[in-house]
């Protein structure tokens, strides 16, 4: 892998330097610096640089600290303490767009403090407590869609839930190697010792929607398609039993089938099977209708699964149905 | 505590305040605070129950929120089009929902330990890819968003790792290691520095490293060039409770003559 070497700057025009980041070699015409005023002794300047030759088609960048670079010179600000405004800037986009830009993250920026205000502020103690150390009794794995952030629909405070949250809800089992999601899996259960893994999978999926979309063996270069074909066993399975019902009530099908399978696909880690077998950790399943808002809940059964279906590969029992509405 | 042990303390109570009357007043007082504990315990006292957790959280959500805002959510079902795709730590105090208030349909997010973006691979990191692929050409959205935060465990990770053939871990090492331009340039300019300090600049630098790596996927690239996409970064300090903002312009310039584009958007919020 490409090692960082300190880039060098310079505040002279036409001067040509090179420097290497990321493998990619980086050639500095004109280097435009923005320099910050910046309050008291949160001095920083920061500056940004990438080309892009647009016969070459390469791209190159190069992000520059101002630790890195003594030579560029910062300005004390006479400025009160607070928001930090840019001074100088070089874009090529319009200035519609750059105010659209500015609303939002203005926007942003307003709601950060709407949240340091009402929310850190009035729970200080609290806040001083987690910044010691976290200590989540659940795990979740949630889907990345915007309308089933878990915080929001099941009311997660600071604290409670160690979240993953990737395209479809999968987890991918064991002997697939290195990923995402296990190396989270490991952290929570491993490091945090979480007590509860939740699996939340929801309606109107697009990932789902394209598993089943997939055709057997087709050759797809698509990252998306890569992805969903851990959730692979649980289309078959839904176009095995549910090949009667539309397109759409089969995803719905699948969409709770994956929750199922990434269940089981949990018990292929040694240390989660370990810590389920002792009951030290329960694995859930919950499903997030948003169309008619309810929730269905479920909890694998360990103890009550067969023999065969601890065996790996199927589906477990479940038990403790729930359905909220 | 149970029921019947407070029953027959107080009892015992009650006989040795009629056997000594002058006791009366303290004991009064000690009966009320031994009472009120108990109230507060016997609350806490039940084991915790996870599923009445999120029973409460959901019936809650669907009340104040799902109910009240039925054009909202009526919409939001046909469809989403959010205009962010936010990476953030899988750590419980840093949901970006909390931090900033992102309400349904405005975020797609990914959560993973430590916020890191890895460089296009569709055989090892297919799961990051497909979100970004998703994103960018089918939701469409405008920002791509990095937000690390402090007392990152993952980075605490990276730094500490030895990386030196041993592995005390299955997938953690390998996972937080997409940081390891970050970490080294922390521990060359910040040699000297004690670990916190360098955790620190390495939760910083690892946002960046993600920032750069975004550009090795095409249709990020692609977005960047035609306009419709933006990156930014973010670092969340929930010890000092500030947040940090910065962006990245990218611009294109003829082969002769190289224009650099530098873009800051950069606020710090005390």
């Amino acid at each position: 892998m490409a090692s960082l070497t300190p880039p060098s700057t310079s505040c002279n025009n036409g001067s040509s330097r090179t420097s290497t980041i990321f493998g990619l070699m980086l050639k500095s015409g004109e280097v435009e610096q923005t320099h910050l005023s910046l309050p008291g002794s949160f001095r920083r300047s920061c500056t940004f640089k990438i080309t892009y030759d647009y016969h070459t088609m390469q791209h190159s960048g190069c992000i520059i600290r101002d630790k890195m670079s003594p030579r560029l010179s910062l300005k004390a600000s006479k400025e009160s303490p607070g928001l930090t405004k840019e001074i100088r800037r070089e874009k090529f986009k319009t200035a519609g767009d750059k105010q659209n830009e500015q609303e939002l993250f203005d926007e942003l920026k307003n709601r950060f403090l709407s949240f340091k205000r009402n929310n850190y502020l009035e729970n200080l103690e609290e806040y001083e407590k987690l910044a010691k150390g976290q200590a989540p009794k659940f795990m979740v794995i949630a889907c990345a869609d915007s309308r089933v952030c878990p915080s929001v629909i099941l009311g997660f405070q600071p604290g409670e839930a160690f979240m993953v949250r990737n395209v479809a809800n999968l987890v991918p089992p064991y002997e697939s190697g290195p990923s995402e999601t296990n190396a989270a899996l490991e952290f929570a259960v491993n490091s945090l010792e979480v007590e509860n893994i939740l699996v939340i999978g929801h309606s109107c999926c697009g990932g789902i929607r394209a598993l089943m979309s997939m055709q057997e063996g087709s050759d797809d270069s698509s990252f998306i398609k890569s992805w969903v074909r851990v959730g692979k066993n649980a289309s078959i399975s839904t176009k095995a039993t549910a090949s009667n019902l539309s397109f759409d009530q089969q995803c719905r099908h699948c969409e709770k089938e994956s929750v199922s399978r990434s269940l089981s696909n949990l018990l292929t880690y040694p240390w989660i099977e370990e810590r389920v077998m002792r009951g030290l950790l329960s694995l859930h399943g919950g499903y997030y209708d948003f169309v008619d808002c309810s929730f269905e809940k479920w909890t694998l059964d360990y103890m009550g699964s067969s023999l065969k279906e601890k065996a790996g590969g199927g589906k477990h029992a479940t038990k403790n149905h729930s359905f909220w509405r | 505590m149970s029921g019947k042990d407070y029953e027959e303390a107080i009892e015992a109570l009650k006989k040795l305040l009629h056997e000594k009357g002058d006791l009366k007043a303290t004991a009064a007082m000690k009966v009320e605070q031994i009472t009120a504990e108990l109230q507060s315990t016997s609350s806490d006292g039940n084991p915790f129950n996870p599923v009445e957790r999120i029973k409460e959280g959901f019936i809650h959500f669907k009340r104040e929120k799902y109910e009240k805002n039925p054009a909202l959510y009526g919409e939001l079902a046909k469809g989403q089009s959010p205009k962010f795709m936010v990476f953030a730590c899988s750590d419980s105090r840093v949901c970006p929902s909390h931090i900033l208030h992102f309400q349904p349909g405005e975020a797609f997010v990914v959560r993973n330990v430590a916020n890191m973006v890895p460089p296009y691979d569709q055989t090892k990191y297919s799961g990051v890819g497909a979100a970004i692929e998703y994103a960018v050409l089918h939701l469409k959205v405008e920002y791509i968003f990095v937000i690390g935060h402090s007392a990152c465990g993952g980075i605490k990770g990276l730094m500490s790792f030895p990386y030196d053939g041993s592995s005390s871990t299955d997938f953690i090492e390998d996972w937080v290691k997409i940081g390891a331009p970050a970490k080294a340039k922390v521990l060359s300019a910040h040699r000297d520095k004690p670990f916190g300090d360098q955790c620190t600049n390495c939760e910083k630098e690892a946002v960046n490293v993600s920032l750069g790596n975004l550009l090795t996927y095409p249709f990020v690239r692609d977005g960047l060039v035609n306009k419709t996409l933006g990156l930014k970064g973010g670092y969340y300090d929930f010890i000092n409770g500030s947040f940090e903002l910065w962006g990245l312009e990218f611009g294109l310039s003829s082969s002769f003559s190289v224009k650099d584009v530098a873009t800051i958007l950069h606020w710090k919020l005390y």
